[in-house]
């Protein structure tokens, strides 16, 4: 196509996936951990949701998945893996994939979710997120990995989540702001943007935050992760067992403004944490979220 | 289109330290085995030898953690210096595999347990009854978290109602839940606060384990002679008065109504915890 004030065009394919603006506003919600178990049940109220990670419960014992669901007892639920390695170079694990899709059916989840990295190749399981390579050819084997994710779960949503990570490809073709933006052009996704991963990474990585949020399609945000840390020394490791730190909640009041955040999530692994902490942080979540 | 090799390279660099070694000091060298274009290649080489190495680290002790969730009290006897002594070794002997469609946590559980089984005349000279707590953390981790129990179980608890409240206890045959398992310990783990300094008993403890399907926590017992030898009969085959008898003769006393009464009771309590269940002889 030709226009004579501006010469040739460019067509790029977007596959804009509507149910993104369709998706529920859930509200601020933590992520569903077994050693929490009572004190959810307990503080059920101050819940909006619960975000489960399928890794736990896709070889797990029937009472162990009853009791989980007992204790959302209504409550909106959200499936999120580790494992599905959208950046392997080679075909998805269809075991796995398959134990999700019915996870993610039987929970009757609002969404699906996992991350942009890989953490299998044929001969070894990594068991961890390693990162991609930011690259148009790593950009092309996420897609068609992701579109195989899409065809088990056509009617639930998938978004991605950028990842920590401590070392970094040589030779990228370019930011991994533009990487992310590519796989949710191509795929329809929307983009589960942790909060704190971005800050760990601007600390170890030694680049400003804000500037790459502003380079990130804040519109496809669908929910953000928050988490918090031990004290900073040289590199900051992704631990999820400490309050999340002032500089995660001035990154969360900077996006809420600026994007149609449908939900917040709250990050918490150590086994006994402070509950009343805890409550206090999905308070504070909520009124960043009322900012809107 | 050699991006899956670019990717077995960099696994291995992260999860073989003997490899990531080699790669560090000739990185071409190390990477001859693999078909990359000169894009990958320096792609590769370019990362951070620190952050390699640290990454590496990371994945080894991140990995080991993951089975020491099976073992909380085995974890807390070995100390933080357990990954910086025994990881190597144990990288070297459990390599990480392909994925195996298995939970990864019983994949990582079960070469951990071989582990430590391998090194623990070593590690209980070090750590006082360090087999018991081994075998004590991997006995709960089973019951707690193998559905294939779990599964025992419920089927256990549709077909066998306890009926022992009848007043028909001659038909009774009273069976052990799947999900139950007496352990002998020489020493009471449970009583233990600090295993570092206590000292062995004479005593033996039967620690009894049982799960019921409505619960997913592991429940436990510890039990005496009589009930210990009393579960050991509960067959599904054996009237309650047999064992009674059994049980009579097994802790020295007569067989006298009061002891078969006694058992009987005992019984009861056991299958109203769910640790038994009882079948009739008309089933």
């Amino acid at each position: 196509m030709q226009s004579p004030e501006w010469g040739r065009w460019d067509i790029i394919e977007i596959h804009f996936d509507a149910t993104v603006m369709r998706t529920p506003h859930l509200g601020v919600g933590l992520g569903y951990r077994v050693a929490h178990h009572d004190d959810i049940v307990r503080h059920r109220d101050e819940i909006d949701f619960l975000e489960v990670i399928s890794d736990q419960f896709l070889y797990a014992t029937d009472e162990k998945l009853e009791a989980m669901l007992a204790a959302a007892s209504g409550l909106p639920l959200v499936s999120h893996s580790l494992a599905l390695s959208v950046g392997t170079a080679t075909s998805l694990d269809e075991n796995y994939v398959a134990r999700n899709a019915d996870f993610v059916q039987r929970i009757n989840a609002s969404w699906f979710s996992d991350h942009l990295s890989f953490t299998k190749v044929p001969e070894i399981d990594l068991g961890t997120l390693i990162p991609l390579w930011f690259t148009e050819e790593v950009v092309e084997t996420v897609v068609k990995n992701i579109m195989t994710v899409k065809s088990a779960l056509p009617d639930t949503l998938f978004l991605v989540e950028n990842i920590t990570y401590y070392f970094s490809m040589a030779k990228n073709e370019m930011s991994e702001a533009e990487f992310i933006t590519r796989i949710l052009e191509l795929t329809g996704c929307g983009l589960l943007l942790d909060l704190e991963n971005v800050y760990i990474n601007s600390y170890n990585l030694k680049f400003d935050p804000y500037a790459f949020l502003d380079d990130l399609p804040l519109e496809r945000v669908v929910q953000i992760h928050i988490a918090g840390h031990g004290a900073p020394a040289d590199m900051i490791l992704d631990t999820h067992d400490h309050p999340v730190s002032q500089e995660v909640w001035e990154l969360l009041e900077y996006v809420v403004k600026r994007s149609p955040v449908r939900s917040i999530l709250l990050e918490r692994d150590d086994e006994s944490p402070s509950f009343g902490g805890i409550m206090e942080e999905l308070a504070h979540a909520r009124r960043i979220l009322a900012m809107r | 289109m050699s991006l899956i090799e670019l990717e077995l390279a960099l696994a291995q660099v992260l999860t073989d330290a003997d490899y990531l070694a080699r790669f560090l000091v000739d990185k071409k060298e190390a990477l001859a085995g693999f078909e990359l274009s000169p894009a990958e290649i320096a792609a590769i080489t370019g990362i951070d030898d620190d952050r390699l190495r640290g990454y590496s680290n990371l994945l080894l002790r991140t990995r080991i953690e993951l089975g020491l969730r099976a073992f909380p009290r085995v974890r807390k006897l070995l100390g933080p210096d357990f990954v910086s002594r025994y990881g190597a070794e144990y990288a070297r002997t459990f390599p990480l595999g392909p994925a195996s469609g298995q939970s990864p946590v019983f994949v990582e559980f079960r070469s951990l347990l071989t582990f430590l089984e391998q090194h623990a005349s070593r590690l209980e000279t070090e750590i006082p009854f360090f087999g018991d707590t081994l075998q004590y953390d991997a006995t709960m981790f089973v019951l707690g978290n193998d559905p294939d129990i779990a599964n025992e179980v419920h089927r256990f608890e549709r077909h066998y109602r306890p009926l022992l409240d009848s007043d028909d206890t001659a038909n009774v045959m009273p069976l052990r839940s799947p999900g139950t398992l007496i352990r002998t310990f020489t020493i009471d783990i449970l009583s233990e606060t600090d295993r570092q300094t206590s000292t062995a008993s004479d005593e033996l403890s039967h620690l009894l384990f049982y799960k019921t399907a409505r619960d997913v926590a592991v429940r436990l017992t510890r039990v005496n002679d009589a009930t210990k030898c009393a579960l050991e009969l509960c067959d599904g085959r054996t009237p309650i008065h047999q064992i009674a008898d059994g049980v009579a003769r097994q802790v020295g006393l007569g067989e006298t109504v009061e002891n078969v009464r006694a058992c009987i009771a005992m019984c009861q309590a056991l299958s109203a915890r769910g640790v038994i269940g009882v079948r009739t002889t008309w089933e």
